[in-house]
């Protein structure tokens, strides 16, 4: 089975006519975003530390080396994935004082979770492609999600969220300020997503975002 | 003459004729536009007129495509001894471009230099490669092969290949002037220049090493942002000298160094000798770089160019990027990413 993949995974010798075929300046490079399949979401749980959890039963597009999704003879491949995302009562009923804190309702937890997980608004690096970054449209608008500290702190009303998996398939997520200093930079991914398909942010702010300044997302 | 290119770009370089295009799918598409070019100078002779280039017949002059590693925006990007560098998000890579050739071939030599540092500007000068991480401070890129602690001064570190650490301060911007090396932060309104001493040791020969002696470093308690142009003569300057300027100038020495920008700052004060006038801009200035038509300021809502001479003119954006790239004789002229276009212009008969 891995042989097959990697045998597909060769990339055939690149001749100029194929070059001219892909400086179609992004319209076939939309594949970026794999889409969404199958998804199913059960009721909720309680878990023993207080949590409310819910299990997302989804197929998720198979990723390269790189990141990007990977295409067999054009049909996108999928792997089946069930996954556990849990509505933390640290950043709902108590949350902490040096961390971002859900106003949003559940709902919207699930669905912001849902459109950064299965969107590919991910990181790129191998090593972290356990974590990503979210946000939930409204009219075509971003709507605010909870509060956020800043490196003092402070307190401020956000519209981003970011999601982690602290464990295995056990996904958690918060609201952040992203201008704060201790936060790391938003990816790459999640800001094409969120330029390309969603149109929320304008090209000219992915520098002011990226170097952590005021755009139409804070 | 001003170029226009009309498409969805996110960052633009000219190297050596060849027109690098990066869109916003994390693609890297490279034009060789120089026939439609002397084309346009031979019908107009000269004439200074816009050259507009169509997007469907841009495709025409391609040359190249790549996805380009570890980022899809590139923070910086630039271009030193036949290579292509692209800082992003996950480190700094590099690129072989062969421009002798029709075709460049990217996918030979090793790409990856340093992981997870992200540089948020780069500076070339003479062989040399400054890099201002942030938080993570000032690097410098060269490639002498053998190193050795120094006792003096402050020594620079090895991070990875050909990278070394200059120090680990908050460094945000990062010039070269004369081979001196110059870095700034955006937190307030201080620069210091670093001089940079590589000897030989004594006993083999072989080994260089190196060390920053860090020479001045100011600290400005102005609200302003202050630019120092070069301290060339400048003509008319009482002209435009301002008599109700509450600065005095005595109080800051004029170098030649290139400009201390305060991105937290809408306003700041162009200051030259005998000169001194206050500026505006309509958004909180991103980065600037100093050119030989002026100094120039990006902001998202618009590009501001002061020319030594103290005229000002705008661009109007929202901006992308503006950068500054050289021709065949070494002229400056300017690239100014927007929404919908890429304008190159050399700013000769800007009014």
């Amino acid at each position: 089975m891995l042989k097959d993949i990697m045998a597909k995974k060769k990339k055939t010798p690149r001749y100029v006519e194929e070059e001219m075929e892909q400086a179609s300046f992004g319209e076939t490079i939309q594949k970026l975003t794999p889409l969404v399949a199958s998804l199913q979401a059960n009721p909720s749980r309680q878990t023993r530390d207080g949590n409310q959890e819910i299990v997302l039963n989804h197929d998720v597009a198979e990723l390269d080396a790189e990141g990007h999704p990977y295409y067999n003879n054009g049909v996108l491949a999928r792997l089946s994935v069930i996954e556990t995302y849990t509505f933390n009562a640290k950043h709902r009923e108590q949350h902490l004082a040096n961390s971002g804190y859900w106003t949003a309702t559940r709902d919207m937890e699930r669905m912001s979770f849902q459109t950064c997980r299965y969107n590919g608004a991910f990181a790129v690096w191998d090593s972290d492609k356990h974590k990503g970054w979210g946000v939930v449209i409204e009219n075509n608008m971003a709507v605010c999600l909870g509060e956020g500290v800043d490196e003092y702190n402070i307190s401020h009303t956000v519209k981003i969220c970011k999601f982690l998996e602290g464990n295995p398939n056990l996904w958690h997520g918060y609201p952040i300020y992203y201008q704060s200093k201790k936060e790391e930079t938003i990816c790459d991914n999640a800001l094409s997503y969120w330029a390309n398909i969603l149109g929320i942010i304008d090209k000219s702010e992915i520098n002011d975002i990226k170097n952590r300044e005021e755009s139409s997302l804070s | 003459m001003k170029i226009i290119l009309k498409g969805d770009f996110y960052d633009c370089q000219i190297i050596r004729g060849r027109v690098f295009l990066w869109n916003t799918w994390g693609q890297l598409f490279v034009f060789d536009i120089r026939p439609i070019i002397n084309q346009f100078v031979k019908e107009t002779k000269g004439m200074d007129t816009v050259l507009e280039i169509e997007k469907d017949h841009l495709k025409n002059f391609f040359v190249a495509s790549v996805n380009v590693k570890g980022g899809i925006f590139p923070l910086d990007s630039a271009y030193m001894d036949d290579h292509l560098y692209s800082a992003t998000e996950s480190g700094l890579y590099k690129r072989f471009i062969q421009t002798g050739k029709r075709f460049f071939d990217f996918s030979k030599g090793k790409a990856f230099l340093i992981s997870r540092i992200p540089f948020y500007n780069i500076a070339i000068g003479d062989g040399y490669m400054g890099l201002a991480g942030k938080e993570e401070g000032l690097f410098e890129l060269y490639n002498e092969k053998k190193y050795r602690i120094s006792k003096y001064g402050r020594s620079a570190t090895m991070e990875s290949k050909g990278i070394y650490s200059v120090h680990r301060d908050y460094s945000s911007y990062v010039w070269y002037e004369k081979r001196n090396l110059f870095s700034s932060n955006d937190r307030g309104y201080s620069y210091e220049y670093l001089y940079r001493i590589s000897q030989k040791s004594d006993n083999s020969g072989k080994y260089l090493r190196t060390f920053y002696k860090r020479v001045e470093n100011q600290r400005y308690n102005s609200p302003f942002i202050i630019m120092l142009p070069s301290p060339e003569p400048i003509k008319h300057v009482k002209e435009h000298e301002e008599k109700d300027s509450k600065l005095p100038l005595k109080e800051y020495k004029i170098r030649s160094i290139a400009p201390i920008l305060d991105t937290n700052r809408t306003e700041f004060r162009f200051i030259a000798k005998g000169y001194n006038k206050p500026i505006s801009i309509e958004s909180k200035p991103r980065r600037c770089f100093k050119a030989s038509y002026g100094i120039v300021v990006e902001s998202r809502k618009e590009v501001v160019i002061v020319r030594l001479n103290g005229e000002v003119f705008r661009i109007s954006g929202p901006v992308t990027r503006a950068r500054n790239a050289k021709d065949s004789f070494g002229r400056d002229f300017l690239i100014v990413v927007l929404n919908d276009y890429v304008l190159i212009d050399d700013l000769k008969n800007q009014k």
